[in-house]
């Protein structure tokens, strides 16, 4: 008896050891990142989705050969490895599953690392986006999120640079963003907490398409008529109440970024007096403390940062740059230029009333019974809020050289 | 006596502790925020602490009057043979009711969260089957395998935690008691009954090598099990923020998915639901067993093994006629089952324990 159930089991293990969720990868159609625009279809509102997927095995071409392979145009060899394709629907979950009349093989979202706003989605679609993106059970909350400048679907149908896939090049442009400071990209989880939790509005990267001129003079691209556009990650998309309201410009992002700790390297340029040109500092990353107080019975924020940087490029030939006296003049320069940066984005985020800097979320941290009173009307409240920048800056090195060379 | 395997009090401890973890780590923190907000990890640190040591010191002071025998068997001793025949039935009514919620908390979770197009019978039918092997086999058997299976979880939940560490932000926690107590200890009551859980002690002190020493068993559970779930809810709250953490279904599968190591170590999240299933395991088979020991000895068999495969069989089809759908077991978790809780875990075992000292039964 025991010999028998034993032999049923194993036959059974046996037959029965597929399951049905299964996936084989060469039946899926791994997304790595997709665009969100909406478009008219017989005068409906409708959301466009432009995916970029994994070609994997088998399709037409194949994954062969590298990038830079002689005489073969980008546009090619992108269709190889990857298919950049499109659907519509009334909604995202929608528009995805539709996909799937078009796809031969199963639309998977788990591998997705970018997710593009297109601007239009992004002022008004939020509250209509954000559901499916948490809802979904393939995708992360580490997905970046980004807007687009324009439509969404010019970023996913650009052409790569040095990476084979777009995605992966904005997805490292995303990682390498600390060595610039021009730039803030939240992922889907703390998209989510700055769009729900009280005091605070989520600041993203502008993703901009661009024809670069390099690439418009080389006649092979002309030959193959391909459209030769490609991206760029810099600046702010700032959302207040659940809309784009704002792009910022670099130097109003960073404004940000010194704000939140998060100007981490990059270079600033200073103007000093007596030197008839500029000096560029490598930023060695900043400290900020927000921290909101009451006097007399007003509300204020005191912002506290600290700087450090390193001398990186004096255009001052025989300028004494290295010079003690000369650093201290350029930390002074280094705080005021900083704080102008801090000033500027406190402007316009004020005339947008989107408190991007989390005072709220401080004043609630800190001073919650005053939040209590002010949590109404924050928005109104942000906008005429007092705000006390204070700097202090400090020069660390000065690089390979100490004074600059003097020119005969 | 019906079981004849002997338990070390440490071995009763983890198991007590499995009773109460493998679904409190899973969603009590969404939960208990939704009420308590940032305050969530007061309410599970303090609150529900007391309510499990209340709970777990009753049960013990009750089953200690009556050293080598379980609330079945003495209850006829204290109320008479009816009563105490009517109390048994509704422990094991009990018993079996809340095992089929938890059962079907994890088919729904395997269904929501990693493998959709499998039918939920299908992970209903793998538990049972392997959890009724467990429980013929005994309470000796089950000990053992849970001593296994929590070290690994212990050492996993360390892990994930450790991992996430960096993605914390500890301001998420502040304002400290922003709307005061009464919010705070108002969300206490379901991770509260949660924790009380540790009441199945009633059908296992006597087991015990010495069941003296179940004092230590029960109070060192309800004392880990605050510490760890406390530790988890405040990583969710860290990650996520009260809005968020209320808002997820399942935060803590949000944190392991969440986790990513130098964008090299991730999607881990596999790997850590094995050990989530064991624990399951486990809890489902300790009220699998309580509920069939009970129904053994209500009918004075010899032996509780016939029993075990029909319980399984009305488990499992409990677990599925019970509830319609994972919104209707969260109602269902929430209001309903906490009032069959602490009338289980801590009022009938009180009237109990006050009937036995006034009437001065048992030792």
């Amino acid at each position: 008896m025991k010999k028998l159930v034993l032999a049923l089991l194993l036959i059974l293990s046996l037959l029965m050891e597929g399951c049905w969720s299964r996936r084989e990868i060469e039946d899926m159609a791994m997304v790595t990142g997709m665009g969100i625009d909406t478009v008219k279809v017989a005068g409906k509102e409708k959301f466009l989705i432009t995916f970029q997927i994994i070609r994997g095995t088998g399709g037409p071409g194949g994954m062969g050969g590298g990038v830079g392979g002689g005489g073969v145009g980008p546009g090619t060899m992108v269709t190889q490895a990857f298919w950049v394709t499109s659907s519509i629907g009334d909604n995202l979950a929608d528009a995805v599953v539709n996909l799937s009349t078009r796809s031969p093989r199963k639309v998977d979202l788990a591998h997705m690392e970018v997710v593009v706003l297109g601007r239009k989605v992004a002022e008004e679609k939020v509250p209509e986006v954000v559901d499916f993106l948490q809802r979904e059970r393939t995708i992360r909350l580490r997905t970046w999120v980004v807007v687009a400048e324009g439509e969404a679907r010019d970023v996913v149908t650009s052409q790569p640079e040095l990476e084979r896939s777009l995605f992966k090049g904005i997805n490292s442009l995303i990682f390498n963003r600390k060595d610039v400071s021009k730039t803030e990209v939240v992922d889907l989880k703390d998209f989510l907490i700055a769009l729900a939790d009280p005091g605070r509005e989520p600041v993203t990267g502008v993703i901009r398409v661009f024809r670069p001129p390099e690439i418009k003079k080389m006649a092979s691209q002309a030959a193959t008529g391909q459209a030769a556009k490609v991206v760029r990650l810099h600046g702010g998309a700032v959302f207040a109440r659940g809309r784009l309201v704002d792009f910022w410009d670099d130097r109003t992002t960073r404004g940000y970024l010194w704000t939140q700790s998060k100007a981490e390297r990059g270079i600033i340029t200073l103007s000093l007096p007596g030197f008839s040109r500029p000096v560029a500092l490598k930023i060695r990353g900043s400290l900020a403390r927000i921290r909101p107080e009451i006097k007399n019975g007003e509300l204020k924020i005191k912002i506290r940062v600290r700087v450090q940087g390193d001398i990186n490029d004096n255009q001052n030939p025989g300028a004494k740059i290295a010079d003690i006296r000369v650093i201290k003049g350029l930390e002074k320069e280094y705080a005021r230029a900083v704080k102008d940066e801090i000033a500027a984005a406190l402007r316009r985020a004020q005339e947008k009333k989107s408190d991007v800097f989390g005072f709220g979320e401080a004043v609630h941290r800190h001073l919650p019974a005053v939040w209590r009173q002010v949590e109404k009307d924050w928005p109104e409240v942000f906008a005429e809020l007092p705000v006390e920048i204070e700097v202090k800056a400090a020069i660390k090195h000065a690089g390979l050289a100490d004074n600059t060379i003097k020119i005969k | 006596m019906l079981e004849k395997g002997r338990l070390y009090w440490w071995q009763l401890q983890w198991l007590l502790f499995n009773t109460v973890f493998p679904t409190a780590v899973m969603f009590v923190s969404a939960i208990t925020a939704q009420v308590a907000r940032q305050d969530a990890w007061i309410a599970i640190l303090l609150f529900a602490t007391v309510f499990g040591l209340v709970a777990g010191l009753v049960c013990y002071y009750l089953g200690i009057r009556f050293p080598r025998l379980n609330l079945v068997q003495y209850v006829d001793l204290l109320v008479g043979k009816a009563a105490g025949k009517v109390i048994s039935c509704a422990y094991i009514i009990f018993f079996l009711w809340i095992n089929a919620a938890i059962i079907r908390e994890f088919s729904s979770f395997l269904a929501t969260a990693f493998m959709p197009e499998t039918p939920e019978l299908v992970f209903t039918a793998t538990i049972m089957l392997l959890s009724a092997y467990m429980v013929r086999n005994g309470l000796e058997v089950m000990a053992s395998v849970n001593q296994l299976l929590v070290s690994v979880m212990l050492f996993v939940f360390a892990s994930i935690t450790l991992l996430s560490v960096n993605d914390m932000d500890f301001g998420r926690l502040l304002p400290v008691l922003e709307k005061g107590w009464l919010p705070v200890l108002k969300a206490s009551l379901t991770p509260g009954y949660w924790r009380t859980e540790v009441a199945v002690m009633l059908m296992l002190l006597p087991y015990l090598k010495e069941p003296r020493e179940g004092k230590r068993a029960v109070v060192r559970a309800v004392l880990i099990l605050g510490f760890l779930v406390t530790v988890d809810v405040i990583s969710n709250l860290a990650i996520f923020g009260p809005e968020l953490t209320a808002n997820s279904t399942f935060p803590t599968l949000n944190q392991i998915r969440y986790i990513s190591l130098a964008r090299f170590l991730d999607r881990i999240e596999a790997v850590v639901m094995i050990l989530w299933v064991a624990g399951i395991l486990i809890k489902v088979g300790v009220f699998y067993y309580v509920a069939v020991l009970a129904l053994a000895q209500l009918f004075q068999l010899e032996d509780y093994k016939p029993v075990v495969l029909p319980v399984g069989f009305l488990l499992a089809l409990l677990s599925d006629v019970l509830f319609t759908g994972s919104q209707d077991l969260k109602e269902f978790i929430i209001k309903p089952l906490a009032v069959m809780a602490y009338t289980f875990h801590l009022a009938i075992p009180l009237f109990l324990l006050l009937v036995a000292a006034v009437r001065r039964v048992g030792q």
